[in-house]
């Protein structure tokens, strides 16, 4: 809010000089964000302060949230309507959430609240706190708008908030940063001590899998783990992910942060071996290097080099005879990797398409043969 | 000043020949980046006189495959395509003012996110036709939210939660898909990067295969003061890591204000071993966005920063001598 409401004015004129506030009742920090989760949903009205939660969780059902509409013209509030009975703006939105400088139910109205920036300086009802120190049931505020932090940091560095955003948000429940206009305030009379020391809970996730925290030396609970769970086995473990093509047809599945998940197997380098290994949708179609192909070998039939016919690594004379009683000669190594083999067994026979031999091949057959027979007269 | 007269008047030029960012008190020096273009509030972009929450500036920005840019203008319900000179190309019109983020894909769709409100993924053509929309909550997405990055693969779209996993919500069609969860943020020939901080000042950063969770080791990055937030993290075509870290010192008196920060940006292989590092002086303003950074097909870094005259684009070449 950079102004505030002409009611906000007044009410907040009267937080301000009227002594006789009853301090904020002593209560844990889980119950400040159970507040404050529980106006997700609730529209945006300049001014207003109240909405109805059922628990942690919003009311939307006895209590309609109210509409917030630009008016024409214009993009947000102050110049907008609200229709209906509920809903907060930011600072109304915190001040019922932190039930100061009173104790009301979330859904009572028109009642005293604070502004933004008054959470930017200290107060006997808060103290100011370090920006890298942020905790659940925190404010954060700057001059113009204030936010209710929910969670601690993610791994990045970001919070979990609940904040009256404007007039065409309503109040929502996201993953935000903050600037450094931005300074921390935490509400005075939080309970010291919500759990026992040793204490541990779990909640179920998504669709798999548990997540864990549990209560620490200062009798506080420790940030909720990340959830994770054992993966499915047997026929469970197998499955089909979409789009799949060769070996990433076939999958396996996975409990990854809650959440069932099958998990494609990997593309990997495509060889001779009769798989789309690559998951391209072309099985053996990789490099003569990558399959194999092209090597000097020798077989019952004669000199030949390497092909892959039919997923399987021959060796294929200059005449086109494939004798599968094959000795790879030096740097051949059965294929280029992990695909089979055809050599072994004895049958010459001629093969026809992708077993013809490649002139490339027979080039090289004749530079080794070339090369062979230089050597041996060495 | 680098400021323009017109509606998107080129103001490249003048910004290259060192004119820029010369713009209000609040900008700092361009450092070693190269300034691409300056947007004045307003009249051309946004809204920055807001009353309430944030102010509406561009949310995001996307760079396309020909070194233009896709500014989401979403408070006057548009996306700006701009051309490789900062030319506008056209606007794309949006339905709502609530989307907060904008991507490409492999320059024949534009994504357009609404995390808050419509909680969904627009798909659209380069020129803004409706191609697809599909709602953000689901399995692996509880709350739209949490959605804290939109990241095109080759594979699909996928959209990161928590900064922790990463959620496959569109196939490489574009078309909505059993939704696949892999650990982290995914990239390209089956990897993913993880990043955190590691609450002692630092960053640790790992890339593995997806969801393999035998994977060990990583590196750990630290700056030159703490580092308070990873504001960017990705990899471009050929598997160099982009890790853009916001390093904070505190006054540990009361208010506690930020009394530094920067941007460290640091370039590391396949292997994580680091190339180079740049600083940005820019840092998040009280305009508030939400994407700051980009990596760019050209291998740059690309920057959207705010002032309080307006909107600065710049890129950062970690290769030049």
């Amino acid at each position: 809010m950079r102004r505030l409401g002409v009611v906000g004015a007044v009410l907040a004129a009267l937080c301000a000089s009227t002594p006789s506030h009853a301090a904020p009742p002593e209560e844990p920090p889980e119950a400040i964000v159970c507040r404050g989760t529980s106006a997700e949903g609730f529209s945006y009205e300049w001014g207003g302060e109240c909405w109805c939660g059922n628990g942690c969780a919003p009311d939307l059902t006895s209590c309609s949230p109210g509409v917030c509409t630009p008016n024409a013209g214009s993009t947000g509030c102050p110049d907008c309507t609200h229709t209906g009975t509920y809903g907060a703006d930011c600072s109304g939105f915190v001040s019922k959430a932190w039930q100061v400088p009173d104790p009301h139910a979330t859904d009572a109205c028109d009642v005293a609240r604070y502004v933004a920036s008054s959470f930017t300086a200290e107060h006997s009802y808060w103290n100011v706190v370090p920006m890298n120190a942020l905790e659940p049931a925190d404010a954060v505020a700057s001059s113009t708008h204030v936010i209710l932090v929910i969670d601690y940091e993610d791994p990045f560095g970001e919070h979990e908030v609940v904040e009256a955003k404007g007039c065409i948000y309503g109040i929502v429940r996201q993953s935000r940063t903050f600037s450094a206009s931005y300074s921390g305030a935490r509400r005075v009379s939080l309970s010291s001590c919500v759990c026992s020391d040793g204490d541990d809970e779990t909640e179920i996730c998504g669709d798999c899998g548990t997540r864990q925290r549990t209560c620490e030396s200062n009798c506080l609970w420790s940030p909720w783990s990340p959830c994770d769970g054992p993966d499915p086995t047997g026929a469970a473990a197998v499955c089909t992910p979409d789009g799949g093509e060769g070996q990433c047809a076939t999958g396996q599945q996975l409990c990854v942060a809650g959440w069932l998940t099958c998990q494609a197997a990997e593309a990997t380098t495509e060889v001779c071996d009769g798989v789309d290994n690559d998951c391209d949708g072309v099985v053996d179609n990789g490099t003569p290097e990558s399959l194999g192909e092209g090597y000097p070998c020798t077989n019952s039939c004669g000199a030949g080099v390497t092909e892959c016919i039919e997923g399987a690594v021959a060796c294929v004379t200059p005449d086109g005879g494939i004798c599968d009683t094959t000795t790879p000669d030096a740097g051949v190594d059965g294929g280029g990797g992990a695909g089979g083999s055809a050599f072994g067994g004895c049958n010459c026979r001629t093969p026809g398409g992708p077993g013809s031999l490649p002139l490339v091949g027979f080039i090289m057959v004749l530079a080794w043969l070339a090369w062979r027979r230089r050597s041996t007269l060495g | 000043m680098c400021k323009q007269t017109s509606w998107l008047s080129v103001t490249v030029l003048g910004c290259a020949l060192g004119l820029f960012p010369s713009v209000g008190s609040a900008a700092p020096s361009s450092g070693d980046a190269e300034p691409w273009l300056f947007l004045p509030w307003d009249d051309t972009v946004g809204r920055v006189l807001g009353n309430e929450a944030d102010s509406e500036g561009p949310k995001s920005f996307a760079i396309k495959p020909d070194g233009g840019v896709l500014l989401l203008d979403q408070v006057n319900l548009r996306i700006l395509d701009l051309d490789a000179d900062g030319e506008l190309v056209r606007d794309i019109d949006l339905p709502a003012a609530t989307f907060d983020d904008v991507e490409q894909y492999d320059g024949w769709a534009v994504l357009a996110l609404d995390r808050l409100a419509a909680q969904t993924l627009l798909v659209m053509d380069p020129v803004g036709t409706p191609l697809a929309e599909v709602g953000l909550p689901g399995r692996g997405i509880d709350r739209s939210g949490l959605v804290t990055a939109m990241l095109p693969r080759s594979d699909g779209i996928w959209l990161e939660v928590g900064h922790r996993y990463s959620v496959k919500v569109l196939d490489r069609h574009l078309q909505p898909c059993t939704r696949q969860i892999v650990m982290g943020r995914p990239v390209e020939r089956g990897h993913s990067l993880h990043g955190a901080l590691n609450g002692q000042g630092g960053v640790t950063l790992r890339r593995t295969l997806r969801n393999d969770r035998s994977a060990t080791g990583g590196v750990t990055l630290t700056g030159q003061a703490p580092v308070r937030r990873i504001v960017w993290l990705d990899e471009d075509v050929d598997g160099t890591v982009y890790a853009v870290l916001n390093e904070a010192v505190f006054s540990p008196t009361t208010p506690y204000r930020v009394e530094q920060e920067r941007y460290r940006m640091v370039i590391l292989n396949e292997g994580l071993q680091e190339l180079a590092r740049l600083e940005s002086p820019w840092v998040l303003t009280r305009y508030d966005q939400r994407v700051e950074v980009r990596v760019g097909p050209d291998r740059r870094l690309w920057q959207m920063a705010f002032t309080g005259d307006g909107v600065h684009l710049l890129r950062w070449d970690w290769r030049a001598p």
